[in-house]
């Protein structure tokens, strides 16, 4: 009886010393990794929407109105159409001034308006008209 | 009789004459734009290019007035109203902002 009581014992002391050194072993682990530090990445600037270079639009009239406190003008194109625009600073304004010239000072591709008249199957100018083109930079 | 004769046929000759007269006076000056692709100053003709590609040949001489149009500086207030001019505008949102303003100067009387 008392081998048994012994035996008992001793299977128990040494299931609670199992147990128990398991315990440790658990509290033993190795600490876990220390999470990477990852630098926070900025994230890229949004990719900036390409800049489409707005076509300018052209068109031809007479000044209909113009408010120069307000910096505005409103054109009136020949077929009727009314057109608001606003001016600024940057707005280049250019007066085309008429002055004599001769024939031989027109170069070959230069705009020009014609007015003649037909006589017979030939067409005689009266008048030439030619703007000349500004210098870069004026 | 003869003497009749003589100014009906006078009165005939002025009234198909007249028209002839009066539509050579009336011959319409017409304008053509374009750019200048041949200048002869020997032969005094040119051609011009409109923009649909039709040539155009018009004979000079030395009545026919050349006149350039020279550019200047200008300001906004100088423009007049009714004032043509030529314009350059880009869209932005729902305005149309200026780039750019081109009017002509009338010629003075006598240049």
């Amino acid at each position: 009886m008392k081998s048994l009581l012994w035996i008992t014992g001793t299977a128990l002391l040494y299931m609670v010393f199992a147990l128990s050194s398991c315990a440790m072993q658990e509290e033993m682990a190795p600490p876990a990794k220390p999470a990477p530090i990852v630098e926070a990445k900025k994230a890229p600037p949004p990719a900036k929407a390409p800049e489409v270079k707005v076509k300018p639009v052209k068109a031809s009239g007479d000044v209909g109105l113009l408010d120069l406190e307000k910096n505005y003008l409103i054109l009136v194109t020949k077929e009727g159409k009314l057109i608001t625009a606003d001016f600024t600073d940057k707005t280049k304004v250019t007066k085309l001034i008429p002055q004599p010239a001769k024939m031989g000072d027109i170069d070959l591709g230069q705009a020009a308006t014609v007015t003649y008249v037909t006589k017979g199957a030939k067409k005689i100018a009266q008048s030439v008209e030619y703007a000349v083109k500004a210098k870069k930079g004026e | 009789m003869g003497k009749v004769l003589t100014s009906a046929a006078v009165v005939l000759a002025l009234f198909t004459v007249h028209p002839a007269l009066a539509q050579e006076k009336k011959a319409k000056a017409e304008k053509v734009t374009g750019d200048v692709g041949l200048l002869d100053l020997e032969k005094n003709y040119m051609i011009v290019v409109t923009k649909e590609g039709k040539l155009v040949t018009i004979d000079f001489d030395k009545k026919t007035k050349v006149t350039k149009f020279v550019p200047e500086k200008a300001k906004m207030s100088d423009i007049g109203l009714g004032q043509a001019a030529s314009v350059s505008y880009v869209k932005k949102g729902e305005k149309n902002i200026l780039d750019s303003l081109e009017y002509q100067m009338k010629a003075k009387k006598g240049e």
